[in-house]
């Protein structure tokens, strides 16, 4: 027989704690995550902002446009630092190797 | 699931920077994702999770991700305990075990079967020193309580 060996514990597990120690490093996925979602809400991908997507048609004279185009810039950025971030997780080769199909 | 959450960020890139007129879909997915919540479509590829908030979500993919590298990364003899709830299937995973020595010592699989011990530690701080044997750790009890003295589930005494 196999034998599996285990310990229970609460299932209360302190996320408050694991929140902060990830929200240290400012690459984290964590902390990309939440610059992300504060950056979205006057980005061009906001619908309030937008108005149904037409981007420069309307609302052309209002003070959110120039902002807009600055959190979409750095909406790009930081998109860009998560796509590399996730990227470098694991290399493909040693995967490959480890665990051949 | 990593493969699906960077197609997003992709999708978001693509669209932020012009790239072509973007789809309701990805408006819907990046809604969910400023509302802190989890895309339904990560949820369709994702680990079983009791968390509906997205940063929990994300710490928990953190976590599990780590867990992933140090398997990819180092030798599997090494490793001390099992963490269950970072497998995508972990009834798949005891399968996987009995699959394993079926296939070592040429035993049909239904001739083998788990036998599983709660041990009174928290956590296996050492490799096992028996290669029928594992160390799981990251299950958790809902509606009862563990008598470690008695090693017997009982009534829950929380509140």
């Amino acid at each position: 027989m196999n034998s599996l060996k285990t310990s229970l514990r609460s299932s209360r597990t302190d996320s408050g704690q694991q929140v902060e120690e990830m929200l240290k490093d400012e690459q984290s996925m964590l902390n990309l995550f939440v610059i992300l979602q504060k950056l979205l809400a006057t980005s061009s991908l906001d619908k309030t902002v937008t108005h149904g997507g037409k981007r420069y048609d309307h609302n052309i004279d209002q003070d959110i446009l120039p902002k807009r185009d600055l959190h979409d810039k750095k909406v790009s950025e930081i998109a860009q630092v998560l796509l590399a971030k996730i990227d470098a997780q694991f290399d493909k080769d040693l995967i490959q190797k480890k665990f051949p199909i | 699931m990593l493969a699906c959450i960077r197609e997003s960020v992709a999708d978001l890139l693509a669209n932020i920077d012009g790239e072509y007129p973007r789809p309701l879909e990805i408006e819907a997915l990046w809604s969910q994702i400023q509302l802190n919540k989890v895309p339904e479509k990560w949820r369709t590829v994702s680990f079983q999770t009791a968390y509906d908030s997205l940063a929990d979500y994300i710490v928990e993919l953190g976590l599990k991700l780590e867990f992933w590298k140090g398997i990819v990364e180092k030798d599997t003899i090494e490793l001390t305990s099992w963490w269950l709830p970072a497998f995508f299937d972990p009834k798949a995973f005891l399968t996987a075990l009995i699959q394993t020595r079926a296939r070592q010592e040429g035993i049909p699989m239904k001739d083998l079967r788990n036998e599983y011990e709660i041990l009174d530690i928290l956590r296996n701080e050492t490799p096992a020193t028996d290669k029928h044997v594992h160390y799981i750790h990251g299950l958790a009890l809902e509606g009862a309580d563990w008598d470690y003295g008695r090693k017997l589930l009982i009534e829950t005494v929380k509140t």
